[in-house]
């Protein structure tokens, strides 16, 4: 069942990319939303997202305030630890303040490693940001092509971004399935299809998320207890035990709106346009994540998400000590409180089960049941 | 801590005194100028200031009144209302006062240092000292609905290349027709350039005041200091802090001729990196009474107000605002204190771990390394926060404060 091949992936979710490596393929290290893949790809690389670890950190400590946040430091610390060192290089992205500190810090501290900066700006608003964005997105193509030693090919870059866009289309496909009736696809496995992408090549994604779709389309839909409805928010979601968490305090995630989730894949790139263009407008009009302004283009995809899913609240699960997410939250509570929809707030260190959040999320979800919120 | 020389009490400068006049002026020219119907803009650190005075738009810094709030220790309950609100406390604590004033009794309660806060016409925000920044102001724009601007910018390492520079440039040449269109004002480039002139002298006087405090005995320490800088922050453009700065660096100069230092027996010199704790700057002058002092900041050498070379003003003025501390990479802090340390004849330095500046806080592990390795000048972490009393654990850290003394001390022998 893909099911569990997905499960078997993210049981151990660097090994593919240690397959890879040790076959002699390159593989780079995406550390945010804002690297271009497509052009990784084409170049003849694997990009491959880093989203942390759960394990302890000890060897980042000497480097990273603990306010730095638990992604900088635990992505630091598999670096130092030499857990990322199959890989070619990593690509690191102008994003939140910390990650771009993680440059610095890699090339400092990890110098054998080749990192990569996009320095794409933090406004996608104007005339000179975009031209700036393009340019830093144009440097960046330029080193991948010193770094493999070959120029980037129109051909190779149009069949990268129809390898992309399929992907997106398959990934948006299965979360149509989320809030279906009577449901086609669990929660938990939407997540698990969504974090295998991540750490498996696009062409092997594809391939499974079509495997997954044929399978819920098909297979008969277990009778299940009546779930309620919930969206999902947050900058980055890799805890596998909320999801069933939540299943059992009577909810379901009908709807995302995550950076690692739909945020990730929604926007395609235009097939028809010049690709290197194509690919860097992609990026430039994409949903912007938090750290990016305007944050307009991601409540309105937000609100479109639960509109659409018919989601009956909001849980957002926010990375503690990520600013930008931090300074969000009470104005999409309040913009989501005046149309009637109640929220709730978790923070998460990457990893988000204990009995206090349990209780927080049954004592949420009773409310939503009972209509309690005004 | 013992007492081996006798305690100084005041200001080393009696031109310090001028400051909290300065302030008040400021604050209350801010209140006049919305009165009287002109145009006001919030604006934050790192903003093209020049461009505010030279257009008749009185920038306001809502950073500047966190601080002050702080300092008569008034912040806590702003920061709790914030929290209230729900604003998280490992947020930015000038944000959280702010926003605890803002979304709290609102930005007019009388209780308030200066009578309040005047209502903005207009945001204005950069990224370069921090990205947290510019969402503190989406919070704010969410509450007053006014229009609003951000100037972007990546992180330097010097020279600052020409990519860098055009950006920041090209910003500007946005920024202009956007206050003309939505604050009625026109931009004349002579009274620009006329106030880059002011700006350019008052950063002169400043720099000259600094490198007066490599001198040993250092002539003004810490604490004074931070008190002094303001205007550098909000003012440059204005003739008043010329006035201002030109007092505090002659006395300062007189101090240095007669070899008359803040302290009667200097025996430790020490620096310091982040903003200081505005509610606790009696942190700086109670190692006075060890013979130390602290006599060179990062925050008050590269956070504010670099030279321009007015023969080619525009270049000048966007190297002028993207070279500073919070816009430097780690390679570049390392660098610039490397160097400092040597001109500064330091003993040690002491990092403020500011839970609320993380941007400033991030990367200082390898900068203790770098000066330790390289030039052998041990420092000391203290964690706290700038405007935040709560964060500040006051036995732990004077104790560790006193060992680093000793060794200090010990070191001299």
């Amino acid at each position: 069942m893909v099911q569990t091949e997905f499960a078997r992936i993210l049981a151990d979710p660097l090994e593919s990319s240690r397959q890879w490596s040790r076959e002699g393929r390159k593989v780079i290290g995406c550390l945010d939303s804002y690297i271009p893949e497509e052009f990784i790809h084409a170049a003849g690389m694997i990009p491959l997202r880093i989203l942390g670890s759960t394990a302890n950190v000890t060897l980042a400590d000497s480097y990273l305030p603990v306010f730095a946040g638990k992604l900088a430091r635990t992505i630091l610390e598999q670096g130092l630890c030499g857990d990322l060192a199959h890989l070619a290089g990593v690509a690191i992205s102008n994003s939140s303040d910390a990650v771009r500190m993680l440059y610095d810090l890699w090339g400092r501290h990890i110098p054998q490693q080749r990192a990569f900066l996009i320095d794409v700006p933090a406004i996608l608003e104007g005339e000179t940001n975009h031209r700036v964005f393009r340019q830093a997105m144009l440097e960046f193509k330029g080193e991948l092509e010193k770094f493999t030693g070959k120029p980037l090919e129109s051909a190779a870059l149009r069949h990268s971004i129809a390898v992309f866009n399929e992907n997106r289309r398959l990934l948006k496909d299965t979360a149509s399935l989320l809030g279906a009736s009577p449901p086609r696809l669990s929660a938990d496995t939407y997540l698990d299809a969504l974090l295998s992408g991540f750490v498996l090549t696009k062409e092997k994604h594809n391939e499974l998320l079509g495997q997954l779709l044929e399978s819920s389309r098909r297979d008969t839909p277990e009778k299940t207890e009546e779930l309620t409805p919930l969206h999902v928010s947050g900058p980055i979601l890799v805890d596998r035990s909320f999801l069933p968490l939540l299943r059992q305090c009577g909810a379901t995630m009908v709807s995302e709106e995550l950076g690692t989730g739909s945020r990730y894949f929604w926007d395609e790139v235009d097939e028809a346009g010049e690709p290197v263009e194509a690919v860097i407008e992609r990026y430039w009009s994409k949903i912007p994540e938090s750290y990016k302004t305007p944050m307009e283009p991601r409540w309105r995809h937000l609100l479109n998400r639960i509109e659409r899913s018919n989601a009956r609240g909001v849980i957002f699960v926010i990375e503690k000590y990520s600013d930008e997410d931090q300074y969000d939250y009470p104005v999409w509570r309040d913009r989501l409180r005046s149309r009637g929809i109640p929220s709730l707030l978790l923070d998460s260190e990457l990893v988000l089960e204990s009995e206090q959040v349990r209780t927080r999320v049954q004592t949420f979800v009773d409310i939503v049941k009972g209509g309690a919120f005004s | 801590m013992t007492t081996t020389a006798p305690k100084k009490k005041g200001r080393a400068l009696d031109s310090s005194y001028e400051a909290a006049v300065v302030l008040k002026e400021y604050w209350e020219g801010a209140s006049r100028h919305r009165a009287e119907g002109r145009p006001v803009a919030w604006v934050s650190g790192n903003v093209p200031i020049e461009l505010f005075w030279a257009l008749g738009i009185y920038p306001v810094y809502p950073e500047n009144y966190s601080a002050v709030v702080a300092s008569i220790q008034r912040a806590q309950e702003f920061c709790e209302t914030a929290e209230e609100k729900g604003y998280s406390i490992d947020l930015c604590s000038y944000s959280r006062v702010n926003l605890g004033i803002v979304l709290g009794k609102g930005v007019d309660d009388p209780t308030l240092p200066y009578g309040g806060l005047p209502r903005p016409d207009m945001l204005v925000t950069t990224r370069i000292p921090c990205l947290p920044q510019v969402k503190w102001w989406e919070v704010v724009r969410e509450h007053f609905d006014v229009p609003m601007f951000v100037v972007d910018a990546t992180m330097v390492e010097l020279p600052i290349r020409e990519s860098q520079r055009q950006h920041y440039l090209g910003q500007i040449r946005e920024l202009i027709p956007f206050m003309e269109q939505k604050l009625a004002v026109r931009f004349h480039e002579d009274t620009f350039m006329e106030t880059l002139k002011l700006s350019d002298q008052a950063a002169e006087l400043w720099l000259d005041l600094l490198d007066l405090r490599t001198a040993v005995p250092s002539p003004v320490g810490s604490r004074e200091m931070c008190g002094n800088v303001f205007p550098l922050v909000a003012m440059l453009g204005n003739p008043r802090t010329i006035e201002f700065f030109t007092h505090l660096r002659d006395e300062a100069k007189q101090c240095v001729q007669e070899g008359k230092g803040a302290l009667e027996n200097e025996r430790i010199r020490l620096g310091w990196d982040n903003i200081p704790m505005w509610y606790n700057l009696k942190f700086f002058s109670d190692v006075e009474d060890r013979n130390a002092i602290f006599t060179y900041e990062t925050y008050l050498r590269y956070v504010w107000g670099g030279r321009m070379d007015l023969n080619d003003p525009w270049t000048a003025f966007a190297d002028k605002h993207l070279d500073v501390w919070l816009n430097y990479s780690i390679n570049q802090r390392v660098n610039t204190l490397l160097r400092d340390l040597v001109k500064f004849k330091l003993d040690g330095f002491v990092f403020h771990q500011n839970r609320s500046c993380k941007r400033f806080s991030m990367g200082q592990r390898d900068l203790a390394q770098a000066i330790q390795e390289k030039i052998g000048v041990p420092s000391l972490f203290i964690e706290s926060d700038m405007a935040d009393p709560r964060a500040y654990a006051e036995a732990p850290t004077r104790m560790r404060m006193e060992t680093f003394l000793e060794m200090l001390e010990g070191r001299k022998r």
